[in-house]
C-alpha cells in the first residue's frame, strides 16, 4: 500500500487532480455561458473537443517517472501500478467532464437542433481518444512533450472538419452516433494505454523511463 | 521557439500559396500574418516566464491549453472589444466589399510585443534586480497597458467598425439576362449562371441584369429593400472559407446558383431560416397553410435544375439539401419539371409578376 502511495505521489497525482478539477470547472463555466441566451450553442462542439484535450494533456504529463530505470527494481508489478494510476485518473475525470456538459440546461429559446446530440457521449469518446493520443505521444516523445501531438492535431481540426462532410479522420468533430469515430478513439486509447503501461514513457534521450 | 517560428512561417507560406492559386481578385493581407508571427513569439515568451516562475511537468500543457481557451472565449464573445486582444480568428468572415476588419493590427502587434517584453523582464527580474531590468519592466508594462486600453476602445461589433468600401468593377456574363458578380467571385460565373437566368428572359417584368451585392456578414441578415425591376441582388455570403470546410466536390458556383435563382423569382429575399419558429423549434412544414416563399422556392429549384447540373428533379431534390424544406414542395417541383416546355413558358408569362411579388402559393403552380 505504501508503495502504491509513493508511486502516486511520484506521479504528482494531487497536482494532476487539482488541475483536472480546474479543467472541469472551466468546462462547466464555458458550457453554461454557451447555453445561455447570450451564447452560441453550436460552439459547444469547441468545448467537447478542448475539455477532453486539456484533461488528456494532464494525464499524459502525469505519466512521467522521476526515477527512470531505478524504478524497475521494485518488487511489485510496475505495469499494474501504471494501469491503476492511469485508469483511476481517467475514471475520476470522465464522469466529471460528462457532468459539466450534461448538467447546464440550455436556455428555453435555444432550438434543440442547435445543440450537438448526446454531448456527454461525445465528451466520453473524445476523452478516451485524446487520452490515448497523449499516451502514445508520451511513449514516443516523453511525458513532458506528450501534450504537443494531441494539441497540434486538435488545432488543425477546424481546417479539415467543418461541414457535414468533414474529413472522417477528424474524429473528435464527428457526431456521437458516428461509429468510425468511436472505433478510432477506442483503438487510440487501447494502444496508447498498452504502450505506456507495458513499456513506460520515453525519456528525453529516447530511453524508456 | 525558433522551431515554432519556422513552423508558423511554413504554414503561413503554404496558406498564401494555396489562396493565391485560387483567387481572381485582391492581394494578400499582410497584417494578420504579422500579428500571428508576433503572437507566436509572445506566447513562447509568456510560457517561458510561467515555466520559470512555476516549474512543473503539468505547467506547459496546462498553460498552452489555458491560453488557447481564454483567447477562444474572448473571440466567441463577439459583442466585446476584448476579442481585439486575441490573435485568434483574425479576418474570419471578412467581406470582399470592405477593407479588412477594423481591429487595429499595428496596435495589436504592439500589445503582443509589450507582452513579450513584460514576460522576459519578469524573468530577468527574478534573476537579477538591477536598474536596467526595472526600467525595461516599467517600459514594457506601459506599452502593454496602453495598447490594451487602445484596443478595448475600438467598437469591434458595431457597424462603424467596418472598413471603407473597396471600389471594384463587376465581372459579367452577358446574355439576355446579364449576370454580374464581384471579381473575387469570378470563378462562380460559369455557363450555369447564365443558363439559370435564361428561361426568364423576355417575360413581362423580367429583369435584364442580376448583380451581386454585399451581404451583411456580421448579422447574417439580408437587406430588405425593394429593388428596381431591372436589378436583382443575390447573396454570396458563403465564401471561399466555407468551400475549404466542406466537401471538396462542392464548387463555389454551386453555392451561387440557388442564391441567384431565388433572387430571380422573388422581389424580397426568401429566408428559409425565418420559417423556423425560434420559440418552439417546430417543423414549419407541419404548420397548416402556406409557407412564405414556397412557390418561389419551387420555381427557383426548377431554374437550378434546368441549368443542367442535375440529371432529374429527384436527384436535384436529393442533392440540394435544404433548398426545398417540405415534401409538398418537392411534389410541386416534380410536377413543374414534368410540364411541357410551351405549357411552362405560358404559365410563367402569365404569372411571373405575381410570383416575384409573392402573391402565388404552391398550390397555384401548375
Amino acid at each position: 500500500m505504501r508503495l502504491a502511495r509513493l508511486y502516486l505521489r511520484s506521479r504528482l497525482i494531487p497536482h494532476a487532480t487539482a488541475v483536472l478539477a480546474v479543467v472541469a470547472l472551466a468546462t462547466w463555466g464555458t458550457a453554461c455561458w454557451i447555453l445561455s441566451p447570450s451564447g452560441t450553442p453550436e460552439r459547444l462542439v469547441v468545448v467537447l473537443v478542448f475539455a477532453p484535450l486539456a484533461a488528456a494533456c494532464v494525464l499524459g504529463a502525469s505519466t512521467h517517472s522521476p526515477f527512470g530505470d531505478t524504478e524497475r527494481v521494485v518488487p511489485y508489478s510496475l505495469p499494474l501500478l501504471r494501469l491503476g494510476h492511469l485508469v483511476g485518473l481517467l475514471l475520476l475525470v470522465a464522469p466529471l467532464l460528462c457532468l459539466t456538459v450534461a448538467s447546464p440546461q440550455p436556455d428555453a429559446k435555444i432550438m434543440p437542433d442547435r445543440i450537438p446530440d448526446y454531448p456527454a457521449l461525445v465528451m466520453t469518446r473524445n476523452l478516451i481518444g485524446s487520452v490515448g493520443f497523449a499516451f502514445l505521444a508520451a511513449r514516443a516523445v516523453g511525458a513532458y512533450l506528450s501534450w504537443t501531438l494531441p494539441v497540434t492535431f486538435v488545432l488543425i481540426l477546424p481546417l479539415v472538419a467543418g461541414g457535414t462532410g468533414g474529413m472522417r479522420w477528424a474524429w473528435p468533430a464527428q457526431p456521437a452516433t458516428d461509429g468510425l469515430s468511436w472505433a478510432i478513439a477506442l483503438v487510440l486509447f487501447v494502444v496508447g494505454l498498452a504502450a505506456v503501461v507495458l513499456w513506460g514513457t520515453a525519456t528525453q534521450d529516447g530511453e524508456p523511463g | 521557439m525558433a522551431w515554432c517560428v519556422l513552423a508558423y512561417a511554413l504554414v503561413a507560406a503554404a496558406f498564401l500559396v494555396l489562396t493565391g492559386r485560387g483567387v481572381t481578385w485582391g492581394l494578400p493581407e499582410p497584417w494578420p500574418v504579422v500579428v500571428g508571427f508576433v503572437a507566436v513569439v509572445a506566447h513562447s515568451a509568456v510560457g517561458y516566464a510561467v515555466g520559470c516562475l512555476l516549474p512543473g511537468r503539468l505547467v506547459a500543457p496546462f498553460f498552452a491549453i489555458a491560453m488557447y481557451w481564454i483567447q477562444g472565449i474572448t473571440v466567441l464573445n463577439q459583442d466585446s472589444s476584448t476579442q481585439s486582444l486575441s490573435p485568434i480568428g483574425q479576418g474570419y468572415g471578412h467581406s470582399v466589399f470592405h477593407e479588412g476588419s477594423q481591429i487595429p493590427h499595428a496596435t495589436q502587434s504592439l500589445w503582443l510585443v509589450g507582452l513579450t517584453a513584460l514576460a522576459l523582464t519578469v524573468v530577468a527580474l527574478t534573476r537579477r534586480r538591477a536598474l536596467l531590468p526595472w526600467v525595461a519592466f516599467a517600459a514594457s508594462t506601459t506599452l502593454a497597458v496602453s495598447t490594451v486600453v487602445l484596443l478595448l476602445m475600438v467598437p469591434v461589433a458595431s457597424p462603424e467598425a467596418q472598413g471603407a468600401p473597396v471600389p471594384y468593377e463587376p465581372v459579367c456574363k452577358d446574355g439576355r439576362i446579364t449576370v454580374c458578380v464581384h471579381p473575387a467571385y469570378q470563378r462562380a460565373l460559369s455557363e450555369a449562371a447564365a443558363a439559370i437566368a435564361k428561361p426568364l428572359s423576355g417575360l413581362p417584368g423580367a429583369p435584364t441584369r442580376a448583380e451581386q451585392r454585399e451581404p451583411d456578414l456580421r448579422t447574417n441578415v439580408e437587406p430588405t429593400r425593394r429593388l428596381p425591376d431591372v436589378l436583382l441582388v443575390f447573396d454570396l455570403n458563403r465564401g471561399v472559407f466555407d468551400r475549404w470546410n466542406t466537401e471538396s466536390d462542392v464548387s463555389l458556383e454551386e453555392f451561387v446558383q440557388p442564391d441567384l435563382a431565388r433572387a430571380l423569382v422573388a422581389e424580397e429575399p426568401i429566408r428559409v431560416e425565418a420559417l423556423f419558429d425560434p420559440e418552439t423549434g417546430a417543423d414549419p412544414c407541419a404548420r397548416p397553410g402556406e409557407l412564405p416563399g414556397e412557390a418561389q422556392n419551387v420555381v427557383a429549384g426548377w431554374l437550378v435544375w434546368q441549368a443542367g447540373k442535375y440529371d432529374s428533379a429527384r436527384s436535384f431534390l436529393t442533392e440540394s439539401g435544404s433548398f426545398l424544406i417540405c415534401e409538398r414542395s418537392e411534389s410541386a417541383l416534380e410536377r413543374f419539371v414534368a410540364l411541357g416546355e410551351s405549357e411552362r413558358q405560358a404559365w410563367l408569362r402569365e404569372n411571373y409578376a405575381d410570383l416575384r411579388a409573392g402573391r402565388l402559393k404552391a398550390e397555384d403552380l401548375p
